[in-house]
């Protein structure tokens, strides 16, 4: 269990980015709220947007990534944990942009 | 398995009441943690009285007190009584603090003591302190150098001096390192915060000259990053140190040297 900096540097990036991204993400989506689908698939293939949103959930999957693996060294120890933990954000990453992927698509045709 | 209960030497049973002083009229209970693993029985807590009129201002004469009048076969460590050993660090109201710093008067009604917490107890008030001093030695406390000795010794400027005030000062009591809940749950891999802080101290020593195997040698997910910052460790500091400063300033060290 080496390279500790690594983990400590990379958890405090992800952090200091998703300060300014949440408050984005929180902006969009109190604008969007309740609005037609297409309405919110087509403001969020701007540009500018899917970038952020991109942006936000790979921050966001990242830093829990992180977080959990903390907690599961602190408590449970075992490296198939980890592992597991790996996966899952793994599994959840994929899932998140394929459906940004998806509306993104939706919004832009 | 998941255990239900805690085990045996965790559960703490009702002691022995001595009787109290019939002359006294300043009268101060103190509750005791009494425990010897070599007899069978469960910890318990005796409870003493201490004439306050015929006892020192501070914990650590009451225990002494209680000692040489009432019971001599309660055990503790204790040497300087003026807080420069180290030596009668325990758990005193709930909190970790060196006995002979802590006044009787600060504490109104009952007095618990406990040793220092997440320590195998040898007797009493006397915890086993091997692991603490094995993970002291193991940062190297000494000054390590590859250039010829001088003739007199090592010089540093006052500059440099200054920057180990607030490092050198620390006892080794262990109140910080016991008071550290991620030390109670990865004490066999994380140094915890008195070994950081002495490892801190050499590393930012102008005179040593091994600073990047020093810094090296902390980069563990375990030795150094456990630390989460909960900080308990600068309160519980009887000689007011902050060693969770110490260790972000070796974060931030690593972070320039990565």
């Amino acid at each position: 269990m080496s390279d500790g900096i690594k983990h400590w540097k990379y958890s405090r990036i992800s952090s200091t980015l998703l300060i300014p991204l949440t408050i984005w993400f929180v902006a969009f989506f109190s604008k969007n709220f309740g609005m037609p689908f297409e309405q919110v698939a087509s403001s969020l293939s701007t540009p500018l947007n899917s970038l952020l949103m991109l942006t936000f959930i790979t921050a966001t999957i990242f830093h829990l990534q992180q977080g959990l693996q903390v907690i599961i060294e602190d408590y449970v120890y075992k490296k198939l944990w980890i592992n597991l933990n790996i996966v899952f954000c793994g599994s959840l990453f994929v899932v998140s942009i394929i459906s940004l992927g998806k509306l993104v698509l939706v919004g832009v045709l | 398995m998941v255990e239900l209960r805690l085990p045996k030497n965790s559960r703490v049973t009702e002691g022995i009441t001595w009787e109290k002083p019939s002359d006294a009229e300043n009268v101060q209970e103190v509750r005791i943690y009494r425990y010897n693993p070599e007899e069978s029985e469960n910890p318990r807590l005796d409870t003493f009285f201490v004439d306050l009129d015929k006892c020192g201002p501070m914990i650590l004469d009451a225990l002494i007190k209680i000692k040489n009048e009432i019971d001599p076969t309660l055990t503790f460590r204790r040497s300087c009584r003026e807080g420069i050993c180290g030596s009668c660090s325990m758990n005193i109201g709930g909190v970790n603090t060196l006995a002979c710093l802590k006044g009787i008067k600060e504490f109104k009604g009952p007095i618990n003591i406990y040793p220092l917490p997440h320590l195998p107890v040898i007797k009493d008030l006397v915890p086993d302190l091997k692991q603490f001093y094995k993970q002291h030695a193991s940062i190297k406390p000494w000054l390590e150098t590859v250039s010829d000795e001088p003739n007199e010794e090592w010089l540093q400027s006052e500059a440099d001096r200054k920057e180990l005030d607030g490092l050198y000062e620390c006892v080794m009591c262990a109140c910080c390192s016991t008071s550290c809940p991620s030390y109670w749950w990865n004490g066999d891999k994380y140094l915890g915060p008195a070994a950081l802080l002495h490892a801190y101290r050499w590393i930012i020593d102008s005179r040593d000259q091994d600073r990047k195997a020093r810094l090296d040698e902390l980069n563990d997910s375990f030795k150094l990053y456990r630390c989460h910052t909960i900080m308990n460790c600068a309160k519980a500091c009887p000689k007011g140190l902050n060693p969770a400063k110490a260790i972000a300033e070796i974060k931030k060290l690593q972070l320039q040297n990565s």
